[in-house]
């Protein structure tokens, strides 16, 4: 009897570590709680619901319109955004980010490789200081974050492509050559031309003569390479051309001075660098870059159609 | 054996006991997660129990100025949140509705969490450029009362009190009658108010920004700003303010509308000058009649004057005025108005004195400039109003406190009036 009470508090010892061990082993399909019912009476449970069945469930990512304030930079006064400008952007994420992955490259892309998190902040994050603003961040491939989203114009696609997809394709750039590296050539490219404390000094202009899409390309040798994917993406071919007749002339300052010439054969240094770009895409991740920015050009002039 | 199984049997009652104790020793009776879900579902209760919303006293932060915004939250969790002021769109009646929520942090934190253009004024870093005004969208709630929440800035640190609005308050008419009060104590003209506090004189000047500036009269006297809100009865200070060793915060116009006396210490006001023959004695006056608060005999000779300057000199925006001209070193009455592109003004002399306590002697000179003289002869009306204001004359305003607007009315004959507003 006395030998019966030790062993069933033992067993019921032994079962709680099990039980215990058992739990932590067994993983979720999502890292969020896809089960949570929604509030019907909430003032945004449209969106609500829209954004579970469109991101959630499919992606496994926190569309988060509501602004966290821990969750964003502390440094920076920032703003919520808007709940329609929060709409707006939800979906044209979707159309011409999501949906032209799902459909270019495979279905599974976006949900294997895609941030967690899209966190939507309304303002701008101003550096007073440089004179420069932040228009997105991606953390540790998780997490991006856009700025701005209450001077959302879903009529004005250059400015759309300007501010946010230029800046949505720039960070999952990032992400993905955080997973898998791109040519240690690239950075030889340009070796000795980046300027991470004086790139905002420099126009579009003197960048391109230098060989970068954009001044802010000049910064460093990894914001080159996801730049020109961006900018190549989002660029229409008459904004791409103009930047590769840039790199082709003599570069312009902020005083409208003509700068001597540089001996740098800047489209040719652009096309080279879009060239291994291409190729790393294809390679890696078998993505077709042509592909994809004709299949968001054609978007692009629909956009209209999934805004009620 | 036997021994060792007791010995045993009594380790594990001691071990039992002692974890009894420690169980006990849970002050609280639930858990943390627990206790701070009860405080957010105390606290929504709370702000959605407020029918026609709550009054906010809004403060950027400590050092800025103090805002009325009405606020409704709705069960459905969307706030309404309105306003009018010179952050407003149009400086008009400005109201619009987002999201809020409460939420778990270093307590129950109330986050209006989607834009709102009323609310996030103060807090956009757009204008000015990467700082904004520097105000809170989320406040810790410190404290939860059935009338009044005080609520503190989760960055900026800015207290804001939430006060319960009444059932049958019509929210544009609360606001605009917010928004006349505060314009009847501050405006553009305000004169210096002052602060007498035993032998010690304080000046309160800019009022107007809802932010003072205070001085102590005297030599090596460097100024205090005090931020404060206006509100439906008087104004508050930001914070308790210990001037003199007399603690101050809130301040109520009396009936008289004279001056702000302490709510604390009523012996203590905050008055302008209670003389109102002092406005038209200094040599930077400008008080222009205003055309529609004026006696019948009055009003026959002013729109005498416009029409004749319309037939005669095809003019334009026609002003009567009192003010002290300071070439010819005199008060003068004075006609002007546009001709074409040009300005043109003419003066009639007079002198102006001030021989009793809100009382005026005014007295038509017979001189002129050259355009007066002019005007005089071509425009009959002109100089007859000189003569009808030649009089003694009593002062009224409807607040002594900023007397924006002030009634002349004849000594001698009460149907003769006239009221000249500050234009200077």
């Amino acid at each position: 009897m006395k030998k019966n009470i030790i062993n069933i508090v033992l067993i019921g010892f032994v079962s709680i570590l099990m039980f215990s061990c058992s739990k932590e082993e067994q993983f979720e399909d999502s890292i969020f709680d896809t089960s949570q019912k929604l509030d019907e009476n909430s003032a945004s449970h449209a969106f609500d619901l829209w954004l579970k069945d469109s991101y959630l469930i499919p992606y496994n990512l926190d569309f988060r319109y509501r602004m966290q304030d821990v969750g964003s930079d502390q440094d920076y006064n920032l703003v919520p955004t808007s709940l329609k400008k929060a709409e707006q952007m939800a979906k044209i994420v979707k159309y011409l980010w999501f949906d032209v992955y799902g459909k270019i490259v495979n279905e599974e892309f976006l949900k294997e490789n895609g941030p967690r998190i899209i966190h939507l902040i309304g303002s701008p994050a101003y550096n007073p200081i440089s004179g420069t603003m932040l228009l997105g961040t991606a953390e540790g491939g998780l997490k991006v974050t856009l700025y701005r989203c209450n001077e959302l114009d879903p009529t004005d696609i250059d400015q759309l492509n300007e501010y946010y997809f230029k800046t949505m394709h720039h960070e999952f750039a990032h992400i993905l050559h955080q997973k898998r590296n791109y040519p240690v050539d690239f950075g030889l490219i340009s070796q000795g031309k980046y300027n991470p404390l004086g790139w905002q000094d420099k126009t579009d202009s003197e960048a391109a003569t230098l060989g970068f899409v954009s001044a802010y390309a000049g910064s460093q040798n990894r914001e080159d390479f996801v730049e020109v994917i961006a900018n190549y993406l989002v660029k229409s071919d008459e904004q791409w051309a103009n930047i590769l007749k840039m790199a082709s002339q003599p570069g312009v300052n902020y005083y409208d001075e003509t700068l001597p010439d540089d001996g740098i054969d800047g489209k040719a240094v652009i096309l080279q660098k879009l060239s291994i770009a291409t190729k790393w895409l294809k390679d890696s991740w078998n993505i077709d870059i042509v592909a994809l920015r004709t299949e968001i050009i054609n978007r692009e002039k629909n956009i209209n159609t999934i805004l009620d | 054996m036997k021994n060792t199984y007791y010995f045993i049997i009594f380790l594990f009652g001691i071990l039992l006991l002692s974890g009894c104790k420690k169980e006990e020793s849970d002050i609280f009776g639930a858990s943390a997660a627990e206790r701070m879900n009860k405080a957010i579902l105390d606290n929504l209760d709370l702000l959605t129990s407020a029918e026609n919303g709550w009054v906010m006293d809004y403060f950027a932060n400590n050092q800025s100025a103090g805002y009325i915004l009405l606020v409704k939250f709705n069960k459905n969790g969307s706030a309404t949140i309105a306003s009018k002021s010179e952050l407003t769109k149009n400086k008009e009646y400005e109201q619009d509705s987002s999201l809020y929520e409460i939420i778990g942090d270093n307590g129950p934190v109330l986050t209006f969490n989607t834009f709102n253009n009323v609310l996030h004024r103060f807090s956009n870093p757009i204008d000015p450029e990467g700082y904004g005004l520097e105000g809170d969208y989320e406040f810790v709630i410190m404290k939860s009362e059935n009338d009044r929440i005080i609520l503190k800035g989760k960055k900026h640190s800015a207290t804001v009190i939430l006060t319960k609005l009444s059932k049958n308050v019509l929210w544009t008419k609360y606001i605009q009658e917010i928004n006349d009060f505060d314009s009847m104590i501050f405006s553009k003209n305000t004169p210096k108010l002052s602060l007498t506090i035993g032998k010690s004189i304080y000046t309160f000047s800019n009022g107007l920004s809802h932010i003072f500036s205070v001085l102590k009269e005297g030599p090596a006297a460097s100024a205090i700003t005090i931020p404060f809100i206006v509100n439906s009865k008087g104004i508050r200070f930001y914070e308790t303010q210990e001037i003199d060793g007399v603690k101050f915060q809130e301040f109520i116009l009396n009936d008289d509308r004279s001056a702000l006396v302490s709510a604390e210490n009523p012996d203590y006001k905050i008055s302008g000058p209670t003389d109102l023959g002092g406005y038209f004695t200094s040599n930077v006056i400008n008080w222009e009649f205003t055309s529609n608060k004026l006696s019948v005999d009055i009003a026959t000779q002013y729109n005498a004057i416009v029409q004749s300057c319309i037939d005669k000199y095809n003019a334009q925006d026609v002003k009567l005025a009192i003010k002290y001209n300071l070439i010819r070193k005199t008060f003068v009455l004075s006609l002007s108005f546009s001709e074409g592109t040009a300005k043109r003004e003419g003066n009639i002399d007079l002198t102006i004195t001030t021989n009793a306590k809100n009382s005026l002697l005014i007295v038509n000179k017979g001189t002129g400039d050259t355009n007066g003289v002019l005007y005089k002869t071509d425009i009959v009306a002109f100089g007859q109003l000189a003569n009808a204001i030649s009089s003694g004359f009593s002062l009224s305003t409807l607040a002594l406190i900023n007397p924006q607007n002030i009634k002349l009315t004849k000594k001698t004959d009460s149907n003769t009036w006239f009221e000249l507003r500050n234009s200077e």
